[in-house]
């Protein structure tokens, strides 16, 4: 017999986003009246920009946490897939820009790879591998550039545009990051692979048991976060048109975990979705511009941010606490009535 | 483990290391308190920004003329709230910590920067500044204070870990929660404490960065956290809790105060010297997996055999 | 039946050992392809190990599994997917986090020749066929934590057929089942095997195993004590088997309790698992308390020791009054052994000694200081006094044999004054040598006037140890039984909701 939530369990599940969605809205709503410079075009495509770069980053580390891993190293590979991809450019002016963007995204996988063993055959805990990485892969940046910063003249002009413009009118940048999401999305709600991902997340140990691939699996996520990372250094690069080994990518993974994690992402893995990652880089995006806009002291920020994972986690929390309560009690009470 | 990289450090002039001690020392004490945090199954990732705020309400008061000395206790008492504060939030709502202190991080550093914004506060009294340059034993090359402190917190802390009853339950509420509820300890008192002990000495690092600095900002002590949880994972404690020792702590820090000064000295970049300390750490857990992988291997083959010898 | 059936399964001389305890011994197995095969002994005997080998998941050290005639080995667990044999577990392995049709389909192996694209309405359309067969109601995108236990198995049953099945084992599916959802599993039992499954199942309720085999095997200490056709067994012959004798309650000489009351408790109730419970315990007295899995034994003990929310009811100990939170049942007098002291009994990555010193803080230290003199002379204390056999005191719990693990489970509480001992399942898991260790020390204790709680699945430990024994069904008290109204029957009989027997509630 089973409970007839069916119905509101779905329903609970669209509310999340939908939650989000809203306050969304409201920030916007809330900009908007206070400093209607808020819904200038520039200034809303100066959101979308750095959101664009959070989004392609995020929609991999969704993936990485599902699994019940993290991945602290992002940055650091966003910044070295960068670096190198600057200094090929640097050497060969005439170098196609797509093939500078798969030498990102193969410089990233490279990292994401090298993250993949150390956790799955290394069995080292994520946490404390891509701790380790982070810092290796920075001092990585640091030795193959020899602290030689790329300036916007070692960067193609084809690199640069990527950031605003294209073929279709909407810039690059924002259609890689829309890709990604859609990617995640396509993954993870219609493919084989994509639910094993979420079922090695959910039940590591039931994983093995079941015979899917546990190692393969987390090898891929990392892969893939790395070559998103690697695309993002691409991006990054035709945003800010500057690397700097010492700069580029530092805290990255900070704002990515958060938006994550406020998208409703679990962090001990089994759910999370690509569309709950994109609002919660939205939400950090729009905050984080609307209160300079308005004039808040930049300093709120990061209290807001701060704020902002706090209460996604609890409302989470205490709602699934409350649907397993109901669960458990149905079916108990059922039992010692009888 | 770690022992063996100390050693290759030998040839380093001492004077010149101990001089720079008082970052490391900043870094040791949150490790330190880091330890009890990491070992009773939790983690703390909001320390460094901790440390700010703290050292953020130490120089605004400063600023409007409060005495230096309770400026240092304001501060300190700063921290233990925002350590309570943290422990309060992981055990009452029930949220992971690893989650709860990402978030604190955001947010205590967001404090810091709400209080001192864009501004420098310096001119601290001559007597308060400098306090890595002050010997506790004088000649050559003498004890430096901070190292002095270190060494008297490492003790310290010894014997609250290994030698109290706090430290006990402590491990054990690390080592198994659920049995640690069926023996009788409040598990959530123990990790409310050592958040709030995690807190206090980011408090009190504070007050000893503002002294070597002479003055405070609001990106005061960035990122220090990442080297603190190295020093404590690399000290040979389990990131999930069960495991751990302040002695190993302890070694990991000289271990890596040693390998970074050896590169300073051949002047290598700071990136380059976390990168250094980055890949101690992961060959650090890496080699007694690997070590443990082919033991068990050997055992496995050696039951096999037993289990055929006995038919 | 009748004539030459083929053997789906043949197993010979099948041993195993777990370090040096003999699980198995050289057990013989064999199973027909139509036949539903039952395996019945009690905790212990290793029904659940020869299951694990049959199906592939642990190693056999000696002898022969033939399946479908010829010899077999798996080296990994795609090949034990694919050979046909399933094992559902009484904990069903599922994914909480996803639907069930995901739960179903995520093992799914491209087969040679198929295309690479996941087809998930075929998926979908098969997955809702067999549930229905299975009689479900549930939808297959329900999120499977949402499920009842009963579901899930069923659940974990639509993954099993999904691949062509040849062998099913179903291990103790019955225990937290309500009487129609037992109903609805046999059905389904029933029907694959009429289409050419063959059937394993152990189940620890005698008149189910009755009910649905057509043959039974009986296990004891493991070894085959007898294969009986169902037709031609009663549930006493069963029960003698694998008990070895008739058990009668075992000479009243000195189960004669004090008769004065140590603990009483009214009306206690912790929602979903206990329901007004009243029950009173003397000094001097082994109270055995007897139900089968999921009657909310355990949760009882656990709610008496304070660690379960109580929502009515009291605990009230002669000497030190009510009783609400864990630290005041301890300093009054109250120990729990859990039922499962791996998960809430022991610190396994811990040395011996810490985890004896654990609960004795008091004893060894002075204001909150250790003293490690003082707490190697207790461990050292507990260590003889238990016999617990290890190689040092500095040892890892880990390492210890299973009753060895249990007697630092229990000693831990013993430097102490223990007036009244709940402990649950007490030679669960141990050796036959540390068992009458562990049982004379209940005896002598109860002797010297402690009051024992005693939870026990083991029915001759049940019997022979407790002066009276209370029986539980779904949260309640069933019946209560003393002196000569104790019998195996009598407990089976009123734990599954039998005839009444004895002194009913």
């Amino acid at each position: 017999m089973t409970i007839k939530l069916n119905s509101k369990v779905t329903y609970l599940f669209k509310k999340r986003e939908f939650g989000i969605f809203l306050f969304i809205l409201i920030l916007l709503a809330v900009f908007g009246t206070l400093e209607p410079r808020f819904f200038r075009s520039d200034n809303l495509s100066a959101i979308l920009s750095s959101v664009g770069i959070l989004m392609v980053v995020g929609a991999g580390q969704t993936l990485v946490i599902v699994t019940r891993n993290i991945d602290l190293s992002v940055g650091s590979t966003l910044g070295m897939a960068a670096m190198v991809m600057g200094m090929v450019a640097r050497e060969n002016p005439d170098f196609p820009i797509f093939g500078l963007i798969v030498i990102a995204m193969i410089v990233g996988g490279l990292c994401g790879l090298l993250n993949g063993l150390l956790v799955s055959y290394g069995k080292i805990p994520a946490i404390i591998a891509t701790l380790g990485t982070l810092a290796i892969i920075r001092g990585a940046v640091f030795l193959v550039s020899d602290n030689v910063q790329i300036d916007p003249n070692d960067v193609p002009q084809g690199i640069i545009n990527l950031a605003t413009t294209s073929p279709i009118g909407i810039p690059w940048l924002l259609i890689f990051a829309f890709l990604s999401i859609i990617l995640v999305w396509y993954v993870s709600s219609k493919t084989l692979l994509g639910k094993r991902i979420y079922a090695v997340g959910s039940n590591p140990e039931g994983a093995i048991s079941r015979g899917l691939s546990f190692n393969k699996i987390t090898i891929m996520v990392f892969v893939f976060v790395g070559v998103l990372a690697g695309l993002g250094g691409v991006l990054y690069t035709a945003r800010y048109a500057t690397i700097n080994p010492a700069d580029v990518g530092r805290g990255l993974e900070f704002d990515v975990i958060s938006a994550v994690v406020i998208g409703g992402t679990n962090i001990f893995g089994g759910s999370g979705t690509a569309l709950g990652t994109a609002l919660g880089c939205i939400l950090i995006g729009i905050l984080s511009n609307g209160l300079t806009v308005v004039g808040v002291s930049p300093f709120w920020k990061a209290c807001a941010t701060g704020f902002l994972i706090l209460a996604a986690v609890a409302i989470d929390n205490s709602v699934r606490k409350r649907q397993e309560q109901n669960f458990l009690l149905a079916i108990r009470n059922q039992r010692t009535v009888k | 483990m770690i022992y063996g990289s100390l050693g290759s450090e030998y040839f380093l002039d001492p004077s010149s290391i101990i001089f720079n001690t008082g970052r490391y020392i900043e870094i040791g004490l949150l490790a330190l308190a880091l330890t009890f945090v990491i070992i009773n199954g939790d983690i703390d990732l909001s320390v460094a920004s901790t440390l700010a705020a703290s050292a953020g309400v130490l120089a605004k008061l400063f600023e409007s003329g409060v005495p230096i000395f309770w400026c240092c206790v304001a501060s300190i008492f700063t921290g233990l709230v925002l350590g309570l504060i943290n422990g309060l939030i992981v055990i009452k709502l029930g949220l992971p910590s690893l989650v709860v202190t990402l978030a604190t991080l955001a947010l205590y550093r967001g404090l810091t920067q709400v209080i001192l914004g864009d501004g420098v506060v310096a001119n601290y009294p001559e007597n308060f500044v400098g306090f890595d340059q002050r010997l506790v034993i004088g000649g050559n090359p003498g004890l430096p204070a901070p190292l002095a402190l270190f060494i008297v917190a490492a003790i310290i802390f010894y014997y609250i870990l290994h030698r109290s009853n706090y430290g006990l339950k402590n491990i054990m509420s690390g080592s198994n929660p659920s049995s640690s509820n069926f023996s009788g300890i409040s598990v959530n008192r123990v990790r409310l404490l050592a958040f709030a002990l995690s807190g206090t000495v980011a408090g009190i690092c504070a007050v000893m960065i503002t002294s070597r600095l002479g003055s405070t900002i609001s990106n005061v002590g960035l990122g220090l956290e990442l080297l603190a949880i190295t020093a404590v994972v690399l000290g040979g404690t389990d990131i999930f809790g069960g495991r751990g020792a302040i002695s190993g702590t302890v070694v990991a820090l000289f271990a890596i105060m040693a390998v970074r000064e050896a590169l300073v000295i051949q002047d290598i970049n700071g990136q380059v010297q976390d990168a250094a300390i980055g890949l101690l750490l992961i060959l650090t857990v890496l080699v007694p997996q690997i070590r443990s992988y082919y033991v068990e291997k050997r055992n496995r083959r050696k039951r096999f055999n037993e289990a055929q010898s006995r038919t | 039946m009748g004539g030459f059936t083929i053997n789906v399964l043949e197993c010979k001389s099948v041993s195993k050992w777990y370090g040096d305890a003999a699980v198995l011994k050289s057990v013989d197995f064999d199973l027909a392809q139509n036949e539903i095969h039952a395996i019945v002994g009690e905790n212990g005997a290793g029904k659940s190990t020869l299951v694990k080998i049959i199906s592939g998941l642990v190693p056999v050290d000696v002898g022969t599994i033939k399946f479908e005639g010829s010899d077999r080995t798996f080296s990994n667990i795609r090949e034990i997917q694919n050979s046909g044999v399933a094992l559902i577990h009484q904990e069903p392995r599922l994914f909480p986090d996803l639907s069930v049709l995901e739960n179903v389909c995520v093992d799914y192996q491209v087969r040679d020749g198929k295309s690479k694209r996941f087809n998930w309405k075929k998926a979908e359309g098969e997955t809702k066929e067999l549930l229905a067969q299975l009689g479900c109601s549930f939808s297959v995108h329900s999120p499977v934590k949402a499920l009842s236990v009963a579901d899930q198995q069923m659940v974990d049953m639509v993954s099993a057929l999904r691949k062509k099945l040849k062998l099913l084992i179903v291990d103790e599916p019955t225990a937290s089942l309500t009487p129609s959802e037992v109903a609805r599993l046999f059905e389904t039992i029933r029907k694959l095997n009429a289409s050419g499954v063959a059937i394993i199942f152990i189940g620890h309720r005698l008149e189910e195993v009755l009910q649905l085999s057509d043959r039974i095997t009986v296990l004891k200490d493991g070894e085959v004590v007898a294969v009986k056709k169902t037709s031609e067994t009663t549930e006493d012959e069963l029960i003698r088997l694998m008990v070895g004798r008739n058990i009668a309650a075992s000479s009243t000489d000195s189960k004669t309790s004090s008769g004065q009351t140590s603990l009483k408790v009214s009306n206690l109730e912790s929602p979903g698992y206990v329901a007004d419970v009243s029950f009173e315990v003397n000094r001097g007295e082994i109270l055995g308390i007897g139900g089968l899995v999921g009657a909310g034994r355990s949760e009882l003990l656990e709610t008496i020791f304070g660690l379960r929310k109580r929502s009515a009811g009291e605990v009230i100990s002669a000497k030190h009054g009510s009783i609400k939170k864990v630290k005041q049942a301890i300093s009054s007098g109250i120990a729990l052994v859990p039922e499962d002291r791996a998960h809430n009994g022991l610190f396994l990555n811990r040395s011996i000694n810490e985890n004896l010193v654990i609960t004795n803080l008091k004893l060894t230290s002075r204001g909150g200081k250790r003293n490690f003199g003082k707490e190697r002379e207790i461990g050292q204390e507990l260590i003889e006094k238990f016999r617990v056999k290890l190689s040092s005191a500095t040892q890892l719990v880990r390492e210890l044999s299973g009753g060895n693990q249990q007697k630092v489970s229990l000693a831990k509480w013993l430097k102490q004054e223990v007036e009244i001992l709940l402990i649950d399942e007490p030679s669960r898991g141990v050796d036959v040598g540390s068992k009458s260790e562990i049982h004379q020390f209940l005896n002598n204790s109860a002797k010297d006037g402690m009051s024992i709680i005693m939870v026990s699945s083991d029915m001759r430990e049940l019997i022979e140890l407790s002066h009276r024994i209370i029986v539980m069904r779904n949260g309640r008290i069933a019946g209560e039984l003393s002196g000569s109204e104790i019998s195996e029957e009598a407990v089976l009989r009123l734990a599954s909701g039998l005839a009444t027997a004895g002194k009913g509630h």
